[in-house]
C-alpha cells in the first residue's frame, strides 16, 4: 500500500476566506485546499506539504436570489440533489448531474468546488455548468474575479487557477418555465465512472427550439459544446428527421479518446444516441414546466432523476 | 497531533499523523467493524456515520474528525438489545459473509434517521454505495423496509 500524501506535515482549518488565502499564499503552491477530500485522500503527491481544510469557511450554502442561484464551493452533491431551487433550473439538469456523481457516501463528501477544480475526464458537474452558462467566482491574494464556465473549462482549471486562489462560489442563472434540460451519464452501472456525459439545455417556443446548449463530456479530456449541432437546432421545428440529423452530426464531430471502458468508435456512436435522447428529454421537460404555469402542481422529481442516471443505449 | 472526537457517543482523544486516514485510525483504536475493502471509495465496506451522514472513512483524513461525531457499527445496539436493523438483517437473511454488513447497515441507519418511512426506491438509493458479493441486495432492501416498519410502531 502506497502512503498517501507522504510529505504532508501541516493541516489548517481557517475560519475565513481571507485567512485561507494568506495561508495558501505563504505555502507557495505546496499547500492546497482540502474540500471533500475524495481525490486528495487518494493522492500520493510528494509536492503537497500542507492542507487547508475549507470546512469552516461557511461556503456550504445554496442561496436563491431573483435571477440566480448561488452555490457555495463546499456545498456537497447531496445538497444539490435535494434542493428545490436547484431542481427547478432547466428541468433539473444540475440536480441530475450531481446525482450522477458516485454513490450516496461519496455524494455526501464531494463538493462543488472540488468537482470542478479537480476536473477528471468523466466529471459530471462541469458538463452541466457549461450547458447552464454558469459563472465561477474566484478569490485570491489580488482580489476577486468571476469567469464564465466556458473560460473556466477551456483548459484544465488546475492549470489556470493560481496557487493562492480559491473557488468560492458557482452562480447558476435561473431559467424560465419554457426552458428544459437533461443530463445523461452513460456508464456500466449507475455508480460507475462515465463513458460519456451529455447535457442539453434549450428553450421551447411553439414547435421550435431556441438557445440550445449541448455539452459532451468524457469523450475528450475537457468537456465541450457541440456548437454545430446547436446551430442546426436553432429555431427549427423539432422533427424526427432533425433529431436524426443531430445524432449523425454529433457522431461526425466527436473525436473521442479510448480508455479501458470504451473505444472511440463505440463512444462516437453512443454520443449521437445520447445527444438525441438528451434533446428529447430536455424538450419534454420544457413542456412539463410550461404546463406548470397553467396552474398544475409540479410533480415530484424522484422518479425522473432515477431514470436518467446510468442506463444503456 | 491530538484530536478530540466523539465515537459512538464517547469522547475520545486520538493521536494522529496529518496523513492518517480515518479508516486506519478507527481500526487501530479497535473499531474493527469498520472494514477495509477497496480503499478507493467504491465498495462501501468502510462506511461510517460522520455527524449522522454515511461517508467512506477511507476518503477522510483523520484530522478532519476533530470535534465531529462518529458512529461505527459498534455503536449500534448490543447483543442483548440489537438495533431493529440488526434484527431484520438477520431475519431477512441479508447477511452471509458479513463483510459489507456494517457499512450497509450504517447507510441504512442514516436513511432511517432522515426518512423514517422510506420508499423502496429511497432504500435502494441509500444502499447504492455498498457492494455486496454474497446475498445481493433484495434481502437487504427487505430488511431495511422491515426495520422501518418496526420503528414505526
Ligand atoms: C468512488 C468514486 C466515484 C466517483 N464518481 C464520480 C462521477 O461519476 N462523476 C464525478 O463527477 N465525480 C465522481 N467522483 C468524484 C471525483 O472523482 C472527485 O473525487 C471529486 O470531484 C473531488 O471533489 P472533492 O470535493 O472531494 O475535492 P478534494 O479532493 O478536496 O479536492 C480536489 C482538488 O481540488 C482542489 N480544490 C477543492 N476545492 C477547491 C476550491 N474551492 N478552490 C480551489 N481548489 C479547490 C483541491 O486542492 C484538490 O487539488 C467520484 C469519486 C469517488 C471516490
Amino acid at each position: 500500500m502506497q502512503q498517501i500524501l507522504p510529505k504532508l506535515t501541516e493541516y489548517f482549518r481557517p475560519r475565513s476566506v481571507a485567512t485561507a488565502i494568506t495561508l495558501l499564499s505563504k505555502g507557495k503552491g505546496r499547500r492546497v485546499p482540502l474540500a471533500g477530500g475524495t481525490s486528495l485522500a487518494l493522492s500520493t503527491s510528494r509536492k503537497i506539504t500542507g492542507l487547508l481544510d475549507l470546512s469552516d469557511l461557511k461556503l456550504r450554502y445554496i442561496k436563491e436570489s431573483q435571477r440566480s442561484i448561488r452555490i457555495g464551493a463546499t456545498a456537497v452533491m447531496k445538497d444539490l440533489c435535494k434542493h428545490a431551487a436547484v431542481d427547478r433550473v432547466a428541468g433539473g439538469v444540475l440536480q441530475q448531474a450531481a446525482h450522477a456523481v458516485g454513490a450516496t457516501p461519496t455524494r455526501n463528501l464531494v463538493t462543488v468546488g472540488g468537482n470542478i477544480v479537480q476536473l477528471f475526464f468523466w466529471s459530471s458537474l462541469p458538463v452541466a455548468l457549461l450547458a447552464l452558462d454558469a459563472t465561477i467566482r474566484i478569490q485570491g491574494k489580488s482580489g476577486r474575479r468571476s469567469i464564465s464556465a466556458a473560460a473556466f473549462f477551456r483548459s484544465h482549471p488546475k492549470r489556470h487557477l493560481a496557487f493562492h486562489e480559491l473557488v468560492t462560489e458557482v452562480v447558476v442563472p435561473k431559467t424560465s418555465s419554457s426552458c428544459g434540460g437533461a443530463f445523461i451519464k452513460f456508464a456500466r452501472t449507475h455508480t460507475g465512472y462515465a463513458m460519456l456525459n451529455v447535457a442539453c439545455v434549450l428553450e421551447r417556443r411553439g414547435r421550435a427550439c431556441h438557445n440550445v446548449r449541448l455539452v459532451i463530456g468524457a469523450a475528450t479530456a475537457l468537456p465541450f459544446r457541440l456548437r454545430k449541432v446547436e446551430d442546426l437546432l436553432e429555431n427549427a421545428p423539432l422533427t424526427p428527421s432533425l433529431l436524426e440529423q443531430a445524432k449523425s452530426m454529433t457522431a461526425q464531430i466527436v473525436k473521442p479518446v479510448a480508455d479501458m471502458r470504451a473505444d472511440p468508435e463505440y463512444r462516437k456512436e453512443v454520443a449521437g444516441v445520447l445527444v438525441k435522447r438528451a434533446i428529447q428529454e430536455a424538450w419534454a421537460r420544457a413542456a412539463q414546466t410550461q404546463a406548470v404555469s397553467g396552474g398544475r402542481k409540479r410533480r415530484p422529481t424522484a422518479s425522473r432523476k432515477r431514470k436518467s442516471s446510468g442506463g444503456t443505449a | 497531533m491530538k484530536i478530540t472526537t466523539a465515537i459512538n457517543g464517547q469522547k475520545k482523544v486520538l493521536s494522529v499523523e496529518p496523513n492518517d486516514v480515518l479508516l486506519d485510525v478507527l481500526r487501530r483504536e479497535g473499531y474493527k467493524g469498520v472494514k477495509e475493502g477497496c480503499r478507493k471509495g467504491t465498495c462501501g465496506a468502510c462506511v461510517i456515520l460522520l455527524n449522522g451522514k454515511a461517508v467512506n472513512s477511507c476518503l477522510i483524513l483523520a484530522v478532519r474528525a476533530a470535534g465531529q461525531q462518529i458512529t461505527t457499527i459498534e455503536g449500534l445496539g448490543t447483543p442483548d438489545a440489537p438495533h431493529p436493523l440488526q434484527r431484520t438483517f438477520v431475519d431477512a437473511g441479508a447477511i452471509q459473509c458479513g463483510y459489507c454488513t456494517p457499512g450497509a447497515m450504517l447507510s441504512a441507519k442514516a436513511l432511517l434517521d432522515e426518512i423514517p418511512h422510506p420508499s423502496e426506491a429511497q432504500v435502494r438509493e441509500a444502499l447504492d454505495g455498498n457492494l455486496c458479493r454474497c446475498t445481493g441486495y433484495v434481502k437487504q432492501v427487505q430488511a431495511v423496509l422491515a426495520a422501518s416498519r418496526i420503528l414505526k410502531r
